[in-house]
């Protein structure tokens, strides 16, 4: 992700100071030359976790893929969307993730997704809702 | 009812029939064959049929329809004004504005030759009670000390909006609980509107800039950072930005 690139692998801020924060929302593009080595969750969650009342995150991810082959999807560390809780409380957020790419038919992101069994463990257990 | 409805007296109360056409907001073709039953219907369904107006300078009709008959200014809640590029600014329709008490939301899409006329116009009309949303879309010169005393404004939407003046030190009437800024690159912008947010709710940030917007940021965050309950940031156009930079 280019934007963790250009800050030296930081986000140029925390939002521990939004103590009322109850919803936070992200929307990011994710390159798909970029997935495995600049990948955009840790750092949004890292930031995401130093909120103090956060109760939902919204999260859509948009894949640039450079073709209809999503199967890489299924092979990313999905697991890491359990560290999403709160600093202060250890309280999980609830998550609602969208994923979206270039040249692929929704169907096919869906099957993709559906075949991390990590991810699919968290939907059945209610902590992600996907969409 | 068939006897009376054609004796020209509403078929049913007044006030259950407006009910009924409150109901038909979305479908004005139906509200607009109601409408032609009775002249009395003809009247409640004004203010339904007229509630979400649009002015385009390509479809001048309705802008003159509202001018032409001061009744119907009492009728819209939102109004949404286009310009385009070979249009003057729309100053008829924005100096009727004060007299449209019902007024709730205004949008307006940039005319491409703001001049003094138009902003001064602009002034008087976000001062009135009704207002609550503003949506501003591709004004480059915005003079953003005209918002500073639009006291009723609650929700504020500035795409591609910059400011070309200095900071006002005096306080501001304007206070917001919600606020939109996108694709705004200009370091001032932030500025102003670190003014108006200490009981912000909800924040969107949309095709921020990394180099004004996110180091304006961390400030906007603290000045609303009392009240802030809801957090958006599309970081989308970031990453192309920075891939531009990268391939330099």
């Amino acid at each position: 992700m280019y934007l963790i690139v250009a800050y030296g692998d930081e986000l140029p801020f925390t939002l521990s100071a939004l103590i009322h924060l109850k919803r936070l929302s992200i929307y990011v593009e994710v390159y798909s030359t970029e997935i495995e080595t600049n990948w955009a969750l840790p750092e949004i969650i890292r930031v995401a976790n130093t909120t103090p009342a956060i109760q939902k995150v919204d999260l859509r991810l948009h894949y640039r893929f450079s073709g209809p082959d999503t199967t890489y999807l299924a092979q990313l560390d999905w697991s890491r969307l359990g560290h999403l809780k709160s600093n202060s409380t250890g309280k999980c957020h609830l998550i609602d993730l969208c994923v979206t790419g270039d040249f692929t038919r929704p169907d096919s992101i869906r099957d993709a997704l559906v075949a991390n069994e990590s991810l699919m463990g968290m939907v059945k257990r209610g902590l992600v809702r996907t969409y | 009812m068939c006897n009376s409805f054609f004796n020209m007296q509403l078929p049913l109360p007044a006030e259950l029939i407006d009910h009924i056409f409150s109901f038909l907001q979305e479908y004005p073709s139906a509200l607009k064959a109601c409408s032609k039953a009775l002249p009395l219907c003809s009247r409640l369904a004004e203010r339904y049929l007229y509630a979400n107006i649009v002015i385009d300078p390509q479809a001048p009709d309705v802008s003159h329809l509202i001018l032409k008959n001061p009744r119907l200014l009492g009728c819209p809640r939102t109004l949404e004004i286009r310009s385009h590029f070979d249009t003057p600014a729309p100053i008829s329709i924005i100096s009727a504005i004060p007299r449209m008490a019902n007024l709730v939301s205004l949008k307006i899409c940039g005319p491409c030759r703001p001049h003094y006329e138009f902003f001064s116009t602009f002034r008087n009309c976000i001062q009135q009670s009704s207002f609550q949303e503003l949506q501003l879309f591709h004004f480059p010169n915005l003079p953003l000390s005209i918002l500073d005393g639009a006291r009723n404004i609650k929700r504020l939407t500035l795409y591609d909006c910059a400011a070309n003046e200095p900071i006002s030190t005096s306080l501001p009437l304007l206070s917001l609980e919600t606020l939109v800024l996108s694709n705004y690159q200009h370091p001032c912008t932030h500025r102003w509107a670190m003014r108006w947010v200490s009981h912000l709710t909800s924040l969107k940030l949309q095709e921020i800039s990394l180099d004004f917007d996110w180091a304006a940021f961390p400030e906007l965050l603290a000045e609303c950072s009392n009240s802030l309950t809801e957090l958006h940031l599309d970081m989308s156009d970031c990453m192309c930005y920075v891939s531009m930079i990268s391939q330099i």
